[in-house]
């Protein structure tokens, strides 16, 4: 018997059971028959499939993926400047990135909720402004898409840092040294040695935030508060109140099928640093 | 010849856990227009540092940095008409060979910059070769085309960080010439950092020798070799037996020193000594012998000068020329010479 087999072993039985498994279960819910009162019944069917096409979960989909790009582009910004200023802290690096990886301590729920405290017409912002006379009526700032880009740019953002700080860690300072010696001002070098040179940082941050946000149903919850549908909500509703898991499974598929065309299509872009 | 770079009284201080360590002390040095100049020193010394301060990338507590009489302590690196080759070329990696050597020439219009990399890159014989990364290059490959990068910017004056310590022996002779002809079919002044005395002998016109920040000679490779005016260049710049000849201490370098069997009758610069031990070298044989007053002294000897075996009494005479003489106080002489 192989003793590099024996080693393997658990790792395949985890992902059967874990992974493999459960998307095959996923697969068959999607072409059965939704129950009388809920549940799953025969015949096999492409009915959920069909319903896919409707304008009305066609346009969810499609603010789901851009409101998805949008959070990454704005966690992009937001964490290439900071992966940078980490990179270069010398001694205090590893402060910066405990602080960095701190939120991640507390629940999810509880981070999501402090943002309501915060955002709601009687919240911390708008008590203030309030307060100092700025405002004469409280903002809006809660159940919009913008909270929702907020409190997910402000989930996953430590996804961002991470890869971009990893990927300028290993660019050699010489190089910036040199751009400086050719020329080339600090913003300049910038974008033409660092930003090229930090590309599979960039894609692969991009990747780890973009995935989790386009399939996120908590936060479009909380913050959206029903004004902003993701298509994360729209399954959960399907597997609860509605009762069609089949739709839901359905929506699911589409949804993993789609993601895994636009991994391609980044894994073609980064140079295939991701594994 | 008018001096193209200028160091005034530069210092630069660094503050460690041991205290504050000064890296260059008061350093006054002019490069004429033209010259290929070496800064000279072992490691520490503060060659590197002087480098880093006149690219810009480094500012100097103290002094001044003027080029062509003008000085360049306020600019930043990316407006010295000066460029570095790095030690460790600093190539783009991202960038073919003909990218790199544009990157500087960005402001240019398309045709000059094309034009003036296929020149820069014809120089340094990288054509045929514009289209590869930096990955896919040899040592030497990499350096010409750091060299091209450079020079393609026409700088007032070319930094040369250790330029062949990154290469093998081999490679070492070949861009020892290249580098010498590239200077003097350029005329641009290159300044040249290293640790290794053979490279600084080889290539450059005039040396400047640093010690602890501080200069201790400065000359053509012949008057530092020569008539070295301290212990320290004497002994930085090749191998020097010091020994007790009529009540003063004499530097003698090993290839200075001959010996007989008998004593030369035309000599008055003798002493007797007794073979310690030989090695034969090939092109030359090292004997090591003790003077009768309890020195232990290396000489050169070619094979055709005899043989000599250990325990064999010997007379060992030179040249009075060849002596060197260390009395003379470093540090004055040093100011001496740094005076344009």
């Amino acid at each position: 018997m192989n003793l590099r087999r024996i080693f393997l072993a658990p790792a395949w039985v985890m992902t059967a059971i874990f992974l493999v498994l459960p998307l095959f279960v996923v697969l068959a819910y999607s072409f059965l028959t939704r129950g009388a009162y809920g549940g799953l019944q025969l015949p096999w069917t492409t009915e959920s499939y069909q319903r896919l096409v409707d304008p009305l979960y066609l346009s969810i989909l499609g603010r789901s993926f851009l409101l998805a790009a949008v959070v990454t582009l704005v966690s992009l910004l937001v964490a290439y400047p900071l992966a940078l200023f980490i990179s270069r802290s010398g001694r205090r690096k590893m402060l910066w990135l405990n602080l960095v990886m701190l939120p991640f301590f507390t629940s999810l729920l509880v981070r999501t909720y402090a943002w309501v405290f915060l955002l709601r017409d009687t919240g911390l912002f708008n008590t203030v402004l309030l307060s100092v006379g700025l405002i004469q009526e409280p903002l809006p700032l809660l159940y919009n898409d913008g909270a929702v880009v907020l409190g997910l740019v402000y989930s996953y953002l430590p996804f961002m840092v991470l890869p971009i700080f990893a990927n300028l860690e290993r660019i050699d300072p010489n190089l910036l040294e040199a751009a400086a010696d050719l020329g080339e001002s600090p913003l300049w070098a910038l974008w033409r040695v660092l930003a090229p040179l930090s590309r599979p940082g960039i894609v692969a941050g991009s990747v780890l935030v973009f995935i989790p946000s386009l399939g996120s149903y908590l936060t479009p919850d909380l913050l959206g508060g029903g004004k902003s549908v993701w298509v994360g909500n729209v399954i959960q509703n399907q597997f609860t109140n509605a009762r069609d898991w089949p739709f839901g499974a359905a929506l699911g598929v589409c949804l993993m099928l789609l993601v895994l065309g636009l991994m391609r299509l980044w894994q073609s872009k980064g140079g295939g640093e991701l594994g | 010849m008018s001096a193209i770079l200028e160091l005034l009284g530069i210092s630069r201080r660094y503050d460690s856990v041991a205290g504050t360590v000064t890296a260059v002390d008061n350093l006054t040095l002019a490069i004429p227009k033209g010259s290929f100049f070496g800064l000279l020193g072992p490691s520490g010394c503060g060659k590197t540092t002087t480098l880093r301060m006149i690219a810009g990338f480094e500012h100097p507590d103290q002094g001044d940095i003027r080029l062509n009489g003008s000085s360049i302590i306020g600019l930043k690196p990316y407006q010295r008409r000066v460029n570095t080759v790095f030690q460790s070329y600093g190539l783009f990696p991202h960038l073919s060979v003909r990218a790199n050597v544009e990157f500087g020439l960005r402001h240019v219009s398309a045709t000059e910059r094309s034009q003036r990399s296929k020149e820069a890159l014809a120089l340094v014989r990288m054509t045929g070769k514009e289209d590869r990364y930096p990955s896919q290059l040899s040592g030497g490959e990499k350096q010409r085309t750091a060299l091209a990068r450079s020079l393609v910017l026409q700088p007032e004056v070319l930094l040369l960080d250790e330029p062949l310590s990154a290469l093998d022996a081999r490679l070492r002779d070949q861009v020892r010439r290249e580098l010498t002809q590239l200077q003097q079919q350029l005329g641009i002044t290159f300044l040249l950092v290293t640790h290794d005395q053979e490279e600084a002998l080889s290539l450059c016109g005039q040396i400047a020798i640093l010690s602890h920040g501080k200069m201790m000679q400065c000359g053509t490779p012949q008057d530092l070799y020569l008539h070295p005016s301290s212990r320290f260049v004497a002994d930085f710049l090749g191998k020097v037996n010091w020994l007790r000849f009529v009540n003063q201490e004499i530097g003698l370098r090993p290839e200075a020193i001959r010996l007989s069997l008998e004593t030369p009758p035309d000599s008055s610069r003798c002493v007797q000594a007794r073979v310690q031990q030989t090695v034969f070298l090939g092109n030359l044989v090292q004997v090591e012998l003790w003077t009768d007053r309890g020195d232990l002294v290396l000489a050169e000897t070619s094979r055709f000068e005899g043989t000599y075996t250990p325990g064999q009494a010997v007379c060992l005479s030179w040249l009075p020329a060849d002596e060197i003489h260390v009395d003379a106080q470093p540090v004055s002489l040093a100011a001496e010479l740094a005076q344009p």
